[in-house]
């Protein structure tokens, strides 16, 4: 478990990080959201006891952040790398030893993991020579091999091809069931949607929003219309009373704002195009941030 | 500091080291090359010294050209009713290298001989040239004075001189204080070199972590300082294993090459009997050079002494420890410098302007040497081998030299160890910090800046 509670960090006199408080479940993937530069990095090296707070504090497992925690992390930073110079095996084995596996267990541990990612012929091969895919698999490996309570990922599907990015996802999933904690942080909301239970929104430093997804939509009610149409989409841009996310050629996600109504649009809609679908829904958690980023500013309307 | 990390990081820093060939193969050249540059210096000292220059003489005393032409035949001509005019031309032309006229005043002790020449064949030709003349002249004009042989003999005669030291125990031993300087100023050197390319090594793998963006996963797992300190003692632990290397491999190919350098010693020492007094005194200044890297050369296995036509100081094991400590304490001292430096920037190239700070002491460092090899016992020495980035390469090349007082070394030791406390503790500031830091140049304001900053 991950509490973080009231913390604070600034580096000269930006304040990178300010009051942020959530909790993260064992079980449960925890998602850190929002636009780069609002203070997520800093705050996921704060758990990891990489930088300290200037006030405020993080739990894991009731322990403050402190060498001892750092053993039941296992953290994939954004910035990823690896010795090149080093043999797979030998560099696997360091990072086992650095968390505190002896030789024999950590020499276990590490052709497990490759045999499970197809990867044991590469032992001998040096880092430099494999290629992106390949190393960042060793990567994962890396991140979990000490068979950490808790997993952190910062921004982890960014750089990864399509086969790891699936990879990765059957990973995170498969230590969700194993009841560990996961957290990690992205900038792009829709990417995740579909696979975090709890979130913190993050904006300039502060949680603008945390707590169970579900609920946190649920909260804001089916505001938002789907519409999928053909013809000449132009009506859209004179509806009022809107905020337009997500829009094609052929679809639109209209968030209804006071004053509009669904029926409304759905009029407007029959009058100008062919209309292929039309669903009412709860919002995109990129709407959510926005709206939330907007209230929280005290500014009614935007976009 | 969990111990048990730092050891983790010891010794991949050591091993990933020492299993690269590159490692084994710098190790092995090392030691050939520098056999190969004391060989290769002595064999040019050795080389013919005799000047290939064809020199014509114009003499206007008429009696000197013949006893100047007995001292050389292959250099000196006769260039008898030619004028000055068409010597010069002759030079000029090429067809002779130099022009030496002798005026008829010159057996008066008044006028100069001059030596018209286009340049070539540098001091060493004008050294012999002076040499020959001056012999010449002489022995002219102490015939002309009618003076005796007995005097002459007395004149010709050698003026011995030699210098004893008096020890604490009031025993008087032979000198060897050209030994000893040479000594102190290689050890210095090594050193200069050790620090200099060891501090290199950490910098390069500090700043190898933070391109490779492996060191927020490092961080994540382990403290910097432990980080740190494990990377220090484990690219020490490489230097002594590679010196350790060094001093069998230099002993077993002295004692391997001894035998020849003491046949070649003979074969010069022969050569040298039928050389004539004037070119004895022309190559003085060489000379000396060519004893100090036989000294050199067999210094390394004492047993040599024997075989040898002269004495070769030992070098006391006192001296190799205090180097060892000197060593030790420098690049601790040095190392922390070099890794906070690569902490701050991305790329090697980046901190060239960072690391004039630190380059420039152990620069000075050797400057001084240059002094302190001369007058070991100076204020100026005293002073500077006690200041803790000099003493590395100042002290250890006074421990040579001369009989540095014990408090001095204690005093410069305790100096070093409290700079390196401090030096480690400001390092690790900057360290942890400035590992996470990327992107953009870090001036000095911005360090000052860390310095207070809390991680």
């Amino acid at each position: 478990m991950i509490d973080v509670s009231n913390l604070w960090k600034s580096f000269g006199k930006k304040d990178a990080v300010q009051d942020a408080s959530f909790k993260a479940e064992p079980g449960r993937i925890f998602g850190l959201l929002g636009p780069n530069g609002a203070g997520k990095t800093t705050t996921i090296r704060m758990i990891n006891d990489i930088l300290t707070p200037d006030r405020g504090e993080v739990r894991i497992k009731n322990v403050i952040a402190g060498p001892q925690t750092q053993k039941w992390i296992g953290y994939m930073p954004e910035e990823r790398g690896l010795y090149k110079k080093m043999k797979v095996g030998e560099q696997l084995l360091y990072f086992a030893k650095l968390k505190g596996l002896s030789t024999s267990e950590g020499k276990k541990v590490i052709l497990r993991w490759l045999e499970r990612f197809e990867a044991s012929d590469w032992i001998k091969q040096e880092v430099g020579e494999l290629s992106k895919g390949m190393s960042q698999k060793i990567q994962f490996i890396a991140t979990i091999l000490h068979d950490p309570d808790i997993a952190i990922f910062d921004e982890p599907f960014s750089g990864l091809d399509p086969i790891n990015s699936e990879l990765l996802k059957t990973v995170i999933l498969e230590l969700k069931a194993q009841g560990k904690t996961i957290l990690f942080s992205t900038h792009r909301m829709e990417q995740v949607e579909q696979m975090c239970d709890d979130i913190a929104l993050f904006n300039e430093g502060q949680v603008v929003l945390t707590g169970n997804l579900a609920e946190i939509k649920s909260s804001f009610g089916e505001n938002t219309v789907l519409l999928e149409y053909e013809g000449d989409g132009a009506f859209i841009d004179d509806l009022e009373n809107v905020r337009i996310n997500n829009r094609s050629n052929r679809f639109a996600e209209i968030r209804i704002l006071e004053g509009q109504t669904a029926s409304a649009i759905l009029k407007q809609a029959i009058n100008h195009v062919e209309v292929k679908k039309f669903e009412q829904v709860e919002p995109s958690l990129t709407e959510i941030f926005i709206s939330t980023v907007n209230s929280t500013k005290g500014m009614g309307t935007a976009a | 500091m969990n111990f048990n990390k730092v050891r983790i990081v010891l010794e991949r820093e050591f091993f990933i080291r020492v299993k690269t060939k590159m490692f084994w193969i710098s190790t092995l050249l090392v030691p050939f090359g520098f056999a190969l540059l004391i060989g290769g210096s002595i064999a040019i000292q050795l080389w013919p010294q005799g000047n290939e220059e064809v020199l014509a003489i114009i003499d206007e005393t008429g009696l000197l050209s013949e006893s100047l032409m007995a001292e050389d035949e292959a250099r000196y001509l006769n260039y008898e009713g030619k004028t000055l005019e068409e010597g010069k031309q002759d030079v000029q032309s090429g067809r002779i290298d130099g022009l030496l006229v002798l005026p008829a005043s010159i057996l008066e002790g008044e006028g100069d001989a001059e030596l018209i020449y286009k340049g070539s064949g540098g001091i060493s030709l004008l050294g012999s040239v002076r040499g020959d003349v001056r012999s010449v002249v002489r022995e002219r004009r102490l015939a002309n004075a009618e003076v005796t042989d007995e005097i002459r003999e007395l004149f010709d005669s050698r003026v011995g001189f030699t210098s004893t030291k008096l020890n604490e125990e009031g025993i008087t031993e032979e000198d060897n204080t050209v030994f000893y300087s040479a000594i102190g100023f290689i050890l210095g050197l090594i050193i200069f070199v050790a620090l200099t390319s060891y501090g290199t090594i950490i910098l390069k793998g500090v700043v190898e972590e933070k391109t490779n963006r492996i060191i927020e996963i490092i961080a994540s797992s382990i403290k910097p300082i432990e980080l740190l300190v494990g990377k220090i003692l484990g690219i020490s632990a490489v230097a002594i294993v590679q010196f350790g290397l060094w001093a069998i491999l230099f002993t077993g190919m002295s004692a391997a090459t001894t035998p020849i350098v003491a046949f070649v010693m003979a074969q010069q020492d022969s050569a040298e009997q039928m050389m004539s007094r004037e070119d004895l005194v022309a190559s003085a200044a060489n000379g000396e050079e060519v004893e100090l890297s036989q000294a050199m050369e067999a210094a390394t296995n004492p047993s040599a002494s024997t075989e040898l036509p002269f004495q070769i100081p030992e070098i006391p094991v006192s001296l190799i420890l205090y180097f060892f400590l000197f060593f030790i304490l420098g690049y601790l001292l040095y190392s922390s410098l070099f890794a906070a430096i690569g902490s701050t920037t991305d790329a090697t190239s980046d901190s060239q302007q960072l690391m004039m700070p630190v380059f420039i002491p152990i620069l000075m460092a050797y400057m001084f040497n240059v002094q302190i090899m001369q007058n070991p016992s100076t204020t100026f020495a005293t002073i500077v081998s006690m200041i803790p980035l000099f003493t590395p390469i100042n002290m250890i090349t006074r421990v040579a030299i001369s009989e540095v007082p014990f408090w001095q070394i204690g005093v410069s030791v305790v100096l070093m160890i409290g700079s390196i406390y401090g030096v480690l503790l400001i390092s690790a500031r900057i360290y942890r910090i400035g590992i996470l830091q990327s992107g953009g140049k870090i001036g000095f304001k911005e360090l000052a800046k860390w310095l207070r900053q809390s991680n």
